[in-house]
């Protein structure tokens, strides 16, 4: 194909993807913040009773962290945090991440047929880490009530809005 | 003589529904239920292909992925699928099936005259005979002969076939008694198990040889472990072929669905039992490649499942009472038949002509079976059906890493236990016996109690049959690839002895069937003919796919925009509304050129604003890895060529990562903020790999608690406004700006929206890239848009900012640099000089080969006022003396600033050929050119400071 020929879009705000009985949308934005080192210690300090969810676990509340890696999370909160970024002396480092990830909401009985065709990950099974290749791309998948939230890279969002419609719903 | 359907045999057609198709353009009828092989057997056609070398008439051989002969290019709804196996496609109404490598058709090929020829065509001959007077001229004439079906150019398969990733407790490969027995087992104590089948039904060889298993019929126990498997979890596959084993316990599978696209699997199972069942050897006479020449297996499937029976006249050879069966079979059909037993000790059978202890040497007929000699007599027939002996199907127990044992007693291949992370149980493990293969299967799948019962059917041993190099007449090994004994033994005698030799040097295993029928043959027949044993000859390597798979399953959806797909701006849609045309740089889609019109042009056009007044362009995809931590300045100093730790807040510096082989691996600028926490502003396209550079340094040496990495590119955006109007254009835009030196940053507000101002420049002008987090972009971006007409600027694109930054002599790490280049090589020697501590790469900078005088260096070019820039990639060249290669131009563009071409180019010695003229070498074209520094515009820097 022609390099210029690059027709695919985004989905946008409150556009839904029909596939079988999984639906698709993207969430709306939230408040991030990439948090490394002594992960407690940062908790602890930046919120109170925020669960750390591995491989498309689900939270209860609104706020929580997502684990990536075993000293790095991506907090998720209301509103964005007071706490400046940088270096905290009890050892962790907080980075904004309010913009870095676009959470797309899948939904329905056929969700996980869904994230079959992207990920090779064990949804079923689980994992510590929320972190994953999906479509090839770094992503991170935890769980709602009525499905999942995958968290991708903001520039992937045209790809994985196209990779999801190519998505097939299985019987 | 041709095929013809039982009244009341078939048990897979319905023969309420008749289908009618197309045969190389005749018409051909058949039942639901059919395959393309059954419909065709029961009819007059007994020609179905054409031998790949010789275009010798071949008919049906086998009935699934072995067959050799059958193949056909079939069309159907005006698409046309190439090299389909008449054994494996499911007849549907209105198909047309042509055969392949034949003209016009299979039964009046005009090439059949090369088997004419034939004393002039041993294997290799390609590689003899063809080295005469240039390969150019055969080349031709081969390409269009060589071959199988024809691709219909016009059709591009759908990017439909979903890939689906999937675990699994328990696969089992294969349903027929031994894959039943082992899947019910594993269900009925909770295991959820998914059962994969090939064929269209479960059943595997019961589906024709039939049976009791545990006093009912062998169909009642399918269904049942149908119903176990989907009861405990488990899912059921029919018409899906496991086509690979591949590392860490993944496998591949291939389901073929009707009325919907195919689908490619992906399964990582937790234990996997092999039960793909065995293959029925071919017997080697002269003329056993003529059509009425078939494998008694397929016959007694196309019997049995479709009522198809090739001939009238069937003559039997076996050298096994298994075989006896099937003879059996075809006699209560109705057909005349001969048993020609190799054994002379056979048992006998009632009803039947019985010949033992002869062995058949010749088929009789020119393009069909129409007699043979067994034993030196003359026995009529329309059919040989032969039974060779069975090989195991273990093609996946060897890709999964299994290794093989010969069985003397067996005469076969079968599995050496543990060598693969598989069960492998029934015929597939050589256990031919339907008790046994039950047993086999109940156990493995760990089944509690008795295993499911069958009768125990005893036999005489079999004979081993091997192929007899004195027998007059060509032999065929290898159906599919025209390889005969004799084949064999001219390879044998040219030295290529190995199987692995034997295979390239005579194609033999080779090509869609990969040697299924073939290759037991053809190691007997090297072992023979080398004194070895079967296991001393050994076997080829088996590699996936087990069939042939469509390249359309394997690729998937990811094709068009999905195959390499790119990063999106945050800001695409805004760049696109005024005007924006796209490129992929670097892994991102950016705007190359803003307007309509020729890129050139525009590029220039935007340049020449820029250095005239302002531009801007979009810089997000530049890398923005924070590090942060007390030992962040260590990490940056270890990692970099220039020093971090030196640099103060609110100040930037440019540097080099190198890579352990002292090569430049990326440039950029780090910034930093306050004490413990610097910016990363790595190229776009080498992100991720400057992360894992530093994530390398940070778990190896500098240690995992004192700092941090985060990437946080995908959160920012990142507008450049750069020219000698930027300041004014930003203050216009409502920005305030500090009093900010060059490579200056400071993190400032605007109303709510937080901006990073950093004064660094890619274009040799007073640049300030503006950064905000991407929910502000179309804010700023806005602000900055709304003040350019004041300003006389325009948007650039990332063509105009190649020019600009190659005017100042800014490099592109991996355009200006290749796998050798050292910062020195830059002009970058400083550090290497002057640290002593120790750094990335530091080591590979003081090597003979890194202090060499003959190093490539980094040089500028120029060429005469009027003249067309140099082609980037020409070879710099010496003007007099032999004609080598001294470098490459590595960037070239006219000069909008200039006037004039300019041209970057690692040149060897360079620096020292200040001034002197140099030949640039480009498809036959040498131009000269003036060696001079790297900086073509404003070398004092007053732009830059200014």
């Amino acid at each position: 194909m022609d390099e210029r020929d690059w027709t695919d879009r985004a989905l946008t705000a409150g556009e839904t993807l029909v596939l079988g009985d999984c639906t698709i949308g993207l969430d709306p934005p939230r408040a991030a913040t990439l948090v490394s080192g002594n992960v407690a210690a940062a908790l602890d300090m930046l919120t109170s009773d925020v669960p750390i969810l591995g491989l498309a676990e689900q939270s209860a509340g609104p706020a929580f962290a997502l684990r990536i890696a075993r000293d790095q999370v991506l907090l998720i909160t209301n509103k964005p945090l007071s706490a400046g970024e940088g270096w905290y002396g009890p050892g962790f480092a907080l980075s904004r991440a309010d913009d870095r990830f676009q959470a797309f909401q899948i939904n329905g009985p056929g969700a996980r047929d869904i994230l079959a065709q992207g990920t090779s990950a064990p949804i079923n099974v689980g994992s510590p880490s929320a972190a994953i290749l999906f479509g090839g791309v770094f992503a991170l998948l935890s769980g709602t009530k009525t499905g999942y939230l995958l968290w991708i890279e903001r520039g992937w969002t045209a790809y994985l809005t196209s990779f999801l419609r190519m998505a097939r719903p299985l019987d | 003589m041709s095929g013809w359907r039982h009244d009341a045999l078939g048990s897979e057609i319905d023969r309420s529904q008749s289908l009618s198709f197309t045969f190389d353009g005749r018409k051909v009828a058949g039942f639901q239920g059919d395959t393309l092989a059954s419909a065709l057997l029961a009819s007059e056609h007994r020609i179905l292909g054409r031998s790949f070398k010789y275009h010798r008439p071949r008919g049906l051989w086998g009935f699934g992925a072995e067959e050799p002969n059958a193949i056909f290019d079939v069309q159907l709804n005006g698409v046309t699928h190439p090299n389909q196996r008449a054994t494996t496609t499911h007849l549907v109404d209105g198909m047309a099936a042509r055969s392949v490598n034949a003209a016009p058709d299979a039964a009046r090929d005009r090439f059949a005259l090369l088997d004419r020829l034939h004393r002039f065509l041993p294997a290799g001959f390609y590689y003899k005979t063809f080295m005469a007077l240039g390969w150019k001229l055969y080349e031709p004439m081969i390409r269009r002969m060589a071959g199988l079906g024809q691709v219909d150019a016009a059709f591009e398969p759908p990017a439909d076939t979903p890939q689906i990733n999937a675990t699994c407790d328990l696969l089992v490969i294969g349903s027929g008694p031994a894959g039943l027995a082992a899947a019910r087992a594993a269900a009925q104590v909770g295991r959820a198990v998914w059962l994969i089948e090939d064929a269209a039904r479960l059943g595997g060889s019961l589906r024709w040889r039939g049976g009791q298993i545990g006093g009912a019929s062998w169909a009642d126990f399918a269904t049942e472990t149908q119903a176990d498997v989907e009861a405990n979890g488990g899912r059921l596959m029919t018409d899906a072929t496991i086509w690979g084993a591949f590392d860490h316990g993944l496998f591949a599978a291939w389901q073929r669905c009707v009325g919907a696209p195919d689908r490619h699997w992906r399964i990582r199972p937790r234990q996997v039992i092999l039960a793909a069942g065995s293959i029925e050897r071919p017997l080697w006479f002269a003329n056993n490649d003529l059509p009425g020449v078939m494998s008694a297996e397929a016959a007694m499937f196309f019997l049995a499942c479709h009522g198809s029976l090739p001939g009238r006249r069937l003559l039997v050879t076996t050298a096994s009472d298994r075989t006896y069966a099937i003879a059996r079979a075809f006699a209560d059909a109705g057909a005349h038949v001969t048993v020609a037993d190799q054994r002379a000790e056979a048992p006998e059978i009632d009803d039947i002509r019985q010949i033992r202890g002869a062995n058949l040497t010749e088929a009789k007929g020119r393009t069909g079976v129409e007699g043979a000699m067994v034993g030196g007599i003359k026995v009529p027939c329309d059919t040989i059906l032969c039974a060779g002996g069975v090989t195991p199907t273990v093609h996946l127990w060897c890709q999964a890493g299994g290794k093989l044992d010969w069985d003397p007693d067996r005469d076969m291949l079968v599995p050496r236990p543990g060598t693969a992370p598989l069960t492998v149980v029934g015929a597939a493990n050589g256990t031919l016996d339907l008790a046994a293969a039950l047993a086999e299967g109940h156990a493995a799948g760990g089944g509690t109690g008795p295993a499911p019962e069958a009768e125990t059917q005893t036999t005489q041993a079999s004979a081993p049959v091997r192929p007899d190099p004195s027998l007059p007449g060509r032999q065929w090994v290898d159906l599919q690839n025209d390889v005969t004994l004799k084949d064999v033994g001219l390879a044998g005698r040219e030295g290529f002895t190995s199987v692995e030799h034997l295979k390239r040097y005579t194609t033999l295993g080779m090509a869609t069937d990969q040697g299924r029928t073939s290759n037991f043959g053809g190691l007997a027949a090297m072992a023979a003919q080398t004194g070895r044993t079967i296991p001393e000859t050994g076997t080829t390597t088996y590699r996936p796919p087990f069939q042939p798979v469509p390249f359309g399953v394997i690729a998937g959806p990811r094709r068009g925009d999905l195959f390499n797909p790119l990063r999106r701006l945050t800001l695409e849609e805004a760049h696109r509304d005024v005007g924006a045309r796209f490129r992929e740089y670097g892994g991102w889609l950016r705007p190359s050129v803003y307007g309509v019109g020729d890129e050139v042009t525009l590029a220039q056009d935007e340049a020449r604003t820029a250095r005239a007044t302002v531009g801007i362009f979009d810089g997000s995809p530049l890398g923005k890895l924070e590090v942060i931590g007390p030992k962040a300045a260590e990490l940056l100093d270890f990692t970099g060529y220039m020093r971090m730790s030196t640099l103060k807040p609110g100040r930037a510096r440019y540097g080099f990562m190198l890579s352990e082989t002292g090569v430049v691996y990326d440039d950029g600028v780090v910034l930093r903020l306050d004490e413990t926490r610097f910016i990363v502003s790595a190229s776009s396209s080498h992100v991720d790999g400057v992360r894992f550079r530093l994530e390398d340094a940070r778990q190896d040496r500098i240690g995992r608690d004192q700092v941090f990495i985060h990437d946080v590119t995908a959160g920012y955006v990142t507008l450049t406004v750069t020219g000698p109007k930027a300041r004014a254009l930003i203050a216009d835009a409502g920005i305030g700006l500090p009093d900010l030196p060059h490579m200056g940053v400071v993190e400032i507000s605007v109303g709510d929206m937080p901006l990073r101002v950093a004064r660094i420049s890619f274009t040799g002008d007073t640049s300030f890239e503006l950064t905000v987090p991407a929910r502000h972009a179309r804010a700023l971006r806005d602000r900055l848009d709304g003040a350019l007409a004041a300003q006389s600027g325009r948007w650039i694109g990332l063509e105009a900012v190649m020019i600009l930054r190659a005017e100042k002599g800014f490099i592109l790490v991996g355009k200006d640099t290749d796998g050798l280049t050292m910062p020195h090589d830059l002009g970058w020697g400083g550090p290497r000089q002057k640290r002593q501590d120790e750094y990335l790469g530091k080591r590979a900078l003081f090597t003979p080969e890194a202090k060499s005088n003959m190093r490539r260096q980094l040089i500028g070019l120029t060429v005469p006022d009027g003249a067309r820039p140099i082609v980037t990639g020409s070879h710099l060249i010496p003007r007099d003396g032999t004609r080598r290669s001294l470098g490459f131009v590595t960037s070239s563009y006219h000069s909008p600033t200039l006037g004039h071409p300019i041209a970057l180019a690692l040149l060897e010695d360079g620096r020292a050929q200040m001034g002197r003229e140099i030949y640039c070498f480009n498809d036959g074209d040498v131009r000269a050119a003036q060696v001079g520094p790297i900086c073509a515009v404003d070398p004092a820097g007053d732009r830059l400071h200014g």
